[in-house]
């Protein structure tokens, strides 16, 4: 039985749950390192640790996972067939045939963000009324669903492996980008060459789906970086900080990475910037172990933009959990947050400062590994271009 | 007696399920070292594969990576080099081709058989050198080339042309990287009694009579003698080599008139 069905069985007890039903991507990763296809598989995991996992009958056999009891049910027939009651009244027969069908059944109840599944084009939504008939007259409390996001924060070594990957798969993303960097081209090209080399590593190394949304802003553009990230039709021009902001999901593990390069010579004022951004990083970076509080880690990356005069521009937290997610659930690394790491998180690392009167703007984002004593960097750049002498 | 002991060592292969390769395979892991095997079928038809070569299956592990593919060569080299400290050897192995006579080759045909044999190499190269040289690993690129690199020969233009810009690349890298103790050599086989050329021998005549015909030793190689060589060379006996092409070809390439 994996650690992941421990913990759930563990969560189950301390509730008095008879099971939990999870449908949203990232919950099915979370559960099985199983990324749907369609985003329409509704896995019930019961007290004693078996898996049941409802699938449409379109989702392809290879993306469904060993180890579990499989039904399928109806999806996009022709006739008037309504799929969800169908599903519905599968998982009440299953609960049935096990003596559960009056026991307590949890699952997420309220409006919490969702990964994308493989077909990322649009997400299906499971009609919550449907979850609420199942799980109706248990007594969950929003609580509870604050309790099961909490299984997201302390990653497995095999999770940790993915996401590992996730991020060296980002890392040949972020490289191609940096190569096709120059005056003439376009944000969007550029974000479209990172997007591109990931992409076309399907198929290699066992990955199933990669993916990643490129977003590139140079020059002027960088300035509402803080704010918002996409690519634009404008040309890189000589003397432009440019800053790449990219999801990257390889088979349901992720990673938010995010680097500003000079293209050409960049001002002194430009230059400042990124430095004491660099410098704010690697200040944070310098701290992490376990034991140390999210605030003080945020502090750490702040006051070296305060002294470098960039306190005003600094908009955003320092950082964040991510694995399952782009943004994984958990305290941010913000001022004022006690939360403390601990062994097996995953976090992002990612001060920037957006300044309107430079007319430009700087971030560098890392995803970093809290481990039994320290942390690694999941995502250092490899030393491409390196001489040999 | 002389023991070759790779046991401390891991070597990466690409174009590790050809047949000449299965070869270099056993003779590696009999000498103790652990291999990364890389090739272009999935994990599913590499396992099924592999099954049948009966390796001891805690030895190796596999990766699906096409090597005309940069970014994959960079992602898997990468990866490996982060898991398996002791990654100091990467044999470059992957290439071949059918016949193609210049006349009858498209372009488009022509560009991938060169890609493959040639340019492949150097997104390899580049992955594996940039690697060690950040981690200051003294480590040793060993590529394929062949005979007809130097021995002109017909139907074969492409991947001629190709194994001659091999060695070439073979000789400039060992000079550039030499000041960081990374050291690059080729091994170039013969006709070979497997792979490509076993099929081209088979299958046309005039082809078969040729080879026994320009084998001063009258026979084709064996991969087991080709194995061999990758075997010594990438043994400490070898450690004073670098910039090398080493033949194993029955005395083919020797220079000759009649």
């Amino acid at each position: 039985m994996s650690d992941r069905t421990e913990l759930l069985r563990a969560f189950l007890k301390r509730n008095n749950l008879a099971g939990w039903i999870s449908w949203r991507p990232d919950e099915l990763v979370l559960q099985l390192g199983h990324l749907p296809y369609w985003g329409l598989s509704l896995l019930l995991i019961l007290a004693d640790g078996e898996r049941i996992l409802f699938v449409s009958e379109l989702e392809p056999v290879d993306t469904v996972p060993d180890g579990v009891t499989v039904i399928r049910y109806p999806w996009g027939r022709l006739d008037s067939t309504d799929p969800f009651a169908v599903l519905a009244g599968q998982i009440e027969e299953e609960l049935k045939v096990r003596k559960l069908a009056k026991s307590q059944i949890g699952a997420m109840r309220h409006g919490f963000r969702s990964s994308l599944p493989v077909m990322a084009a649009e997400q299906p939504p499971f009609p919550q009324e449907k979850i609420d008939s199942i799980v109706a007259g248990s007594a969950q409390s929003p609580r509870m669903d604050v309790e099961f996001l909490s299984l997201y924060l302390r990653k497995t070594s095999e999770e940790m492996r993915r996401i590992r990957l996730a991020n060296a798969v980002a890392r040949v993303g972020l490289q191609v980008w940096g190569e096709a960097l120059e005056p003439g081209i376009t944000e969007a090209q550029a974000a479209a060459a990172a997007e591109g080399a990931i992409h076309s590593l399907i198929g290699q190394n066992g990955i199933g789906m990669a993916r990643a949304w490129a977003m590139v802003q140079s020059g002027p553009n960088t300035v509402d970086a803080g704010r918002f990230n996409r690519s634009s039709g404008r040309r890189i021009e000589e003397g432009d900080l440019v800053l790449i902001e990219m999801a990257t999901c390889v088979d349901g593990y992720w990673s938010d990475l995010t680097r500003t390069v000079p293209v050409g010579r960049i001002s002194a004022d430009q230059n400042d910037l990124v430095a004491a951004v660099a410098g704010a990083q690697r200040a944070a970076l310098q701290l992490l172990a376990p034991g140390v509080a999210a605030r003080d880690i945020d502090a750490a990356a702040r006051s070296v933009l305060e002294q470098a005069g960039f306190a005003d521009h600094f908009t955003h937290a320092t950082g964040h959990h991510v694995g399952f997610r782009y943004h994984d659930p958990g305290f941010a690394i913000a001022p004022g947050i006690r939360d403390i790491l601990e062994a097996g998180m995953v976090i992002t690392i990612e001060p920037g400062a957006y300044v309107p009167h430079l007319q430009c703007g700087a971030r560098l984002e890392d995803n970093v590994a809290i481990t039994a004593s320290d942390a690694e960097i999941l995502s250092a750049d490899s030393a491409r271009r390196e001489h040999c002498d | 007696m002389i023991e070759i002991d790779l046991s401390k060592k891991t070597i990466l292969l690409t174009g590790a399920l050809g047949a000449i390769a299965q070869h270099i395979v056993k003779t590696l892991l009999a000498a103790g070292a652990f291999l990364v095997l890389t090739d272009k079928l999935d994990e599913a038809e590499a396992s099924v594969k592999l099954a049948t070569w009966q390796l001891d299956p805690g030895r190796y592990v596999y990766r699906q990576m096409d090597v005309t593919n940069g970014n994959a060569v960079s992602l898997v080299v990468d990866e490996a080099m982060d898991r398996f400290p002791n990654l100091d050897t990467v044999l470059g192995h992957a290439g071949g081709c059918s016949l193609h006579p210049f006349a009858t080759t498209s372009e488009a045909e022509f560009d991938r058989i060169f890609q493959f044999n040639f340019l492949a190499q150097t997104y390899l190269a580049r992955a594996v050198l940039n690697a060690w040289t950040q981690k200051k690993v003294p480590g040793h690129l060993i590529f394929t080339s062949s005979y007809v690199a130097r021995v002109p020969h017909t139907r074969i233009p492409a991947y001629a042309t190709a194994k001659a810009a091999l060695e070439g690349l073979t000789k400039c890298l060992a000079l550039e990287y030499a000041p960081c103790g990374i050291r690059v050599n080729a091994v170039s086989p013969g006709n070979v009694a497997a792979g490509s050329s076993l099929k081209v021998f088979n299958e046309d005549s005039e082809y078969h009579d040729f080879v026994l015909r320009v084998s001063p030793l009258q026979r084709r190689n064996s991969p087991e003698s080709v194995a061999d060589v990758f075997l010594f060379l990438a043994s400490p006996m070898a450690n004073e080599m670098t910039g090398q092409v080493v033949s194993v070809d029955m005395g083919v390439s020797i220079p000759k008139i009649g």
